[in-house]
């Protein structure tokens, strides 16, 4: 060998380096669109017909689009309405699921294998081939334009019972049998012995189901079908229909409709990153 | 006689009545996999047997829808227009997320390097329709910024997404943008867990980096591949939220997906028995590449 060992690693440590800045690069790359879409919210109508285009807008201050976009459109009321449909359906969920990942995970009974087998392969399944069959369901039972309505197909989460049968199966057996001789119910086992150790599993459940629940389109959009009942998504659609054309605005729209998972993401990023792995991770 | 009824509810043993607890703490998510599943997929095979009135009750059939929609073109083209799109989209996401993913690895930690991976990460958080917003204008052929880094080139402006033949291209642009993120964390989450001892055995053994990859990397990240594989494919068959907020299925349908005819169909033509008879025909091409993937490429490894 002509090179001696430490230039070897000299070059190691300056390939890596060329390699980070790189992905630096390309990073930032992925972040332009982004910036690009929050550029063009605070710029003016004149502003975004300029060419050749102008990367910064004149003011930062300038918060027209935002103040239109609310009057032309009850924005704050399709952000209760989403806000709303997340809360039903993360309270229903997470209760479903925390039931029944522990009579998985701990709890003995007949036909065990099957029953989960049957909520696997139903996890498998994408909500988007049921929505017409859901639609007319609730159109018998008058759950159209309704925040129930909104929240049935979110109700229950597969993904949840899958998520917290496998965390709740790593907690030793031990914890639960001597809260079982002490004479405590499943009840009280449950919410005092597991639920402190299933903290991390809750946290990550609860951002990912809020993130789904959030970004969901087609459901809302066919169930809310009067303006009072359209969530976030949904009117951020009807409003770019309305004004079409009109960047400046619906890049103000676009905007305000991810900052609540962007502040999720940027507060909350260790438990979002560690849910979506847990939902990769299945065996 | 209450008692014996209790009794008899509950069961005698301590074992017996925990055995209990257990179906009933199932019962929730039995009852919800029964209303969101097993009752749709039913309803929704005796409504593709039917015709379907908005007054009337609904009516036998046979196949007569099956034969409306599988001899309309419209069906079909929005049919290849999605496995076209899903073709184009997954192989590039799933490839540049595992180039990506790979490079962080390699990093490793570092100072930064937490930021960096959330760059990639954070287009993941936007819901599709603000990426179709995001993104129509990135190409908005006159002010957007894609042509104006063309024309930085002195390259030809690109029509994007008003032009028949880039329209799903452009849109796929979207998706890979939208969907990289999620897939790197998940290819990261396995290379992480592969233990440096067999890159380190490898070495010994005079492997150079493309063996260790061939032959180390892709079959222990076999498990996340595969799931990667899965969910994308499945995303992208289902595609909605792009062409109905980016196009609207234009230029002249050339980016109406199926989803968007299955919505249509039933909400906009009011056809709900036909939609049924699509819905069912996206159903079983999910199930079957589902299967499929399942089954070539879900190989048990032991190392």
């Amino acid at each position: 060998m002509i090179i001696s060992f430490p230039d070897k690693k000299k070059r190691r440590i300056y390939k890596e380096n060329f390699l980070y800045i790189i992905m630096m690069i390309f990073g930032f790359l992925m972040l332009v669109p982004l910036i690009w879409v929050v550029l063009t919210a605070f710029k003016t109508e004149p502003e975004i017909a300029k060419l050749p285009i102008t990367w910064l807008p004149e003011s930062f201050l300038n918060f027209d689009n935002f103040v239109q976009m609310f009057a032309e459109q009850p924005f704050g009321r399709y952000f209760f309405n989403s806000i709303t449909v997340a809360v039903i359906s993360l309270i229903s969920s997470t209760a479903i699921a925390v039931l029944a990942g522990y009579a998985f995970a701990k709890i003995e009974f007949k036909f065990k294998e099957f029953f989960f087998l049957l909520i696997l392969s139903v996890f498998m399944i994408p909500a988007e081939v049921m929505v017409l069959p859901k639609y007319l369901m609730m159109a018998q039972i008058g759950w159209v334009n309704s925040y129930l309505g909104l929240a049935f197909p979110d109700l229950f989460t597969a993904f949840g019972v899958y998520l917290f049968r496998q965390f709740m199966s790593g907690i030793p057996d031990t914890y639960i049998d001597a809260a079982r001789i002490d004479g405590a119910s499943e009840i009280k086992i449950l919410w005092h012995v597991i639920l402190p150790l299933i903290k991390p599993a809750l946290a990550a459940f609860i951002i990912i189901k809020f993130m789904f629940s959030w970004n969901q389109f087609l459901w809302p959009l066919v169930i809310g079908q009067k303006q009072d009942m359209f969530t976030v998504t949904v009117g951020l659609v009807a409003f770019s229909g309305q004004w079409y054309n009109q960047w400046n605005l619906i890049a103000a729209a676009t905007v305000l409709s991810i900052i609540p998972m962007l502040l999720i993401f940027v507060l909350l990023q260790k438990h979002l990153v560690q849910g979506l792995v847990m939902s990769g991770t299945k065996g | 006689m209450l008692k014996f009824l209790w009794i008899s509810f509950w069961g005698k043993s301590v074992k017996q009545r925990r055995s209990r607890m257990g179906y009933l703490f199932l019962l929730p998510s039995l009852f919800f996999v029964t209303l969101h599943f097993i009752i749709p997929t039913i309803y929704n095979i005796v409504l593709s047997f039917s015709e379907w009135h908005i007054i009337r009750p609904l009516e036998f059939v046979g196949f007569e829808k099956y034969i409306d929609v599988l001899t309309s073109d419209e069906f079909w083209e929005a049919l290849s227009r999605t496995l076209y799109f899903t073709l184009l989209s997954v192989p590039i996401t799933i490839t540049s997320a595992l180039i990506v993913a790979l490079a962080l690895y390699r990093i490793g930690p570092r100072k930064g390097s937490a930021l960096v991976r959330a760059m990639y990460f954070a287009p993941v958080v936007a819901s599709l329709t603000a990426v179709a917003y995001i993104w129509t204008w990135m190409f908005n052929p006159a002010y957007g910024l894609l042509n104006e880094i063309l024309k930085f080139f002195y390259l030809a402006p690109i029509q994007w997404l008003n032009d028949i033949n880039q329209v799903i291209p452009s849109l796929s642009i979207m998706y890979i943008w939208s969907r990289l993120g999620f897939d790197m964390l998940i290819l990261m989450s396995g290379l992480t867990a592969i233990s440096p001892d067999y890159y380190e055995a490898a070495r010994i053994d005079g492997a150079n980096r493309w063996h260790s990859f061939w032959n180390i990397t892709l079959p222990l990240l076999n498990q996340q591949l595969v799931l990667v594989c899965v969910v994308e494919i499945m995303m992208a068959l289902k595609v909605f939220e792009l062409p109905y907020a980016a196009t609207n299925g234009g230029p002249v349908n050339a980016s109406r997906t199926l989803v968007m005819h299955i919505y249509e169909t039933a909400f906009q033509w009011n056809r709900m028995d036909e939609a049924a008879v699509a819905s069912l025909a996206l159903f079983v091409i999910i199930l079957i590449v589902t299967a499929l993937q399942h089954f070539f490429l879900s190989r048990k490894i032991h190392y």
